[in-house]
């Protein structure tokens, strides 16, 4: 696929190694292209309003205490158009509720595995909205 | 001719006699100060007043307390005695235990408030009484509003003081909320890569990635101390200047640096880059600015202080400009962190956050 038909994604995670293992499992499905990766939520929607960021794969707690969901609501309300997924590895429901109240489209519990932080791009990319299901 | 000169003075002088005998006569009677004077005096006193025997005889007394002592006894002022008594002892108005004190109280009756003295007075060594009624009512009811008032004054101020005591503790319980998210969050990661490692075919995930993560990881914790938020100094100044010229650069701005990034704890680094993430914003969006300069001072910090200045080169707006919600929140979060946000319009527009050490 070329360049300029990929989706250009910004991964925003204070893990440098959770960072560099999401990049490279996007960047080898051949369908996205990692435009910006950085570890501090506050510094964000700069690089939203800068333009040509399609979708956010952003942590909820950052370099700094930087809250992403924080980020996600001032994105949100600037940039509607721009996809976000939360990601945690916390499960906290309030976080939950906070973010589908912001319009952010997907929320994602880490996991190793590359093809569950795939499929949720790939889902949320194609216009569905995908949050945890909690099983009683 | 002298006799018509005696004629002419007799005549002028008639008339001029009555008139210098009636002013000789009043002149004299100013000096002198009759009953009626003095009873017309004190009956337009604006409080009662009476004078009494020892065993209560009235002497003297005035309109305002006579019609005080008709309105509550529906009787005249006979006896100041039996009048005291049935005012205090029987209970005739409401009184005013607290403000009780020997030869006074208070008494309250249709939502007036009267003090009443009473106290003996030589007069030419013989013992005589004196009662006053003066009517406090509206000094009673300011000092009751003031004090309302200061209960209301210290009611808030212990609530600041709670508050300010609770805000210690939030931030006490944050840093530490956050440095154990930060070990949950790294040891969930690699438990799950561990996990996933064990139970699934690998073609990505050698055994010897797995132990150089675990490794990372092991010295990733043992470097966080404390708090678990701080960071090696250095790595945190350098990164995150890096980090903010890079995000200026994302939105066309150039970033130009001053002075040293105070590297004193991750809180302050923290609220710099959320300040600069505001002041850039607005930079760019309001002030069509291509550069942007951030100038660190540590000139109060013997105070435990810096002051941040963040100045571009676009549009200087009005002194009188209204703020938005990037620059209110800015605000808010610069006091919260117990500093305090200023504005300078000479020769550029910038914003300047003076704050202590957090």
């Amino acid at each position: 696929m070329d360049d300029h038909m990929k989706i250009k994604v910004m991964i925003v995670e204070d893990q440098e190694l959770q960072r560099a293992f999401i990049s490279d499992a996007l960047t080898d499905s051949g369908r996205y292209d990692v435009a910006v990766s950085i570890d501090n939520a506050d510094l964000s929607d700069l690089y939203v309003d800068g333009g040509g960021i399609d979708l956010v794969l952003m942590d909820i707690y950052t370099a700094f205490g930087a809250d992403g969901l924080d980020a996600s609501e001032r994105i949100k309300a600037m940039h509607p158009e721009v996809k976000i997924i939360l990601m945690t590895s916390m499960p906290e429901s309030a976080w939950i509720t906070r973010a589908r109240d912001a319009g952010v489209e997907s929320f994602w519990y880490k996991e190793v595995a590359p093809d569950a932080i795939l499929s949720v791009c790939d889902r949320t990319m194609g216009g569905e909205s995908v949050y945890p299901v909690f099983v009683a | 001719m002298m006799m018509r000169i005696l004629i002419i003075l007799l005549l002028f002088s008639i008339p001029t006699v009555p008139g210098v005998l009636l002013a000789f006569f009043l002149i004299r009677s100013r000096d002198r100060v009759g009953r009626n004077s003095i009873k017309y005096a004190i009956d337009h006193l604006p409080m009662g007043l009476a004078f009494y025997e020892p065993d209560g005889m009235v002497l003297l007394s005035n309109l305002v307390i006579n019609s005080y002592c008709e309105r509550t006894t529906k009787k005249p002022l006979m006896n100041c005695r039996s009048f005291l008594n049935d005012l205090y002892v029987e209970s005739l108005t409401e009184p005013v235990p607290e403000y009780e004190v020997p030869d006074q109280f208070m008494m309250r009756q249709d939502d007036r408030m009267y003090q009443i003295r009473h106290r003996e007075i030589p007069v030419q060594g013989r013992s005589v009484f004196q009662m006053t009624i003066v009517d406090l009512t509206d000094l009673y009811e300011n000092e009751a509003r003031l004090l309302k008032e200061a209960e209301q004054l210290q009611a808030a101020q212990e609530k600041l003081k709670s508050y300010d005591a609770e805000a210690e503790e939030l931030a006490r319980n944050e840093a530490f909320l956050a440095a154990k998210t930060r070990i949950h969050d790294m040891l969930g990661q690699e438990l799950l890569a561990t996990r996933y490692f064990l139970t699934e075919p690998q073609e990505r995930l050698t055994a010897q990635d797995l132990i150089d993560r675990w490794d990372t990881v092991l010295k990733e914790l043992m470097r966080s101390e404390g708090d678990g938020l701080t960071q090696a100094k250095s790595t945190m100044t350098q990164d995150t200047m890096q980090a903010l010229k890079q995000a200026a650069s994302a939105i066309g701005l150039r970033l130009k640096v001053e002075g040293a990034f105070p590297s004193d704890s991750a809180r302050l680094a923290r609220l710099i880059v959320s300040c600069a993430r505001v002041c850039m914003t607005n930079a760019v969006r309001h002030g069509n600015a291509n550069e942007m300069t951030i100038s660190f001072s540590d000139d109060h910090k013997e105070e435990g202080g810096y002051t941040i200045t963040f100045s571009n080169n676009g549009i200087i707006p009005s002194p009188r400009f209204v703020k938005g919600g990037g620059l209110n929140g800015l605000e808010r979060t610069v006091e919260e962190a117990q500093g305090s946000v200023s504005y300078r319009f000479e020769g550029s527009f910038s914003v300047v956050v003076k704050v202590g050490s957090i």
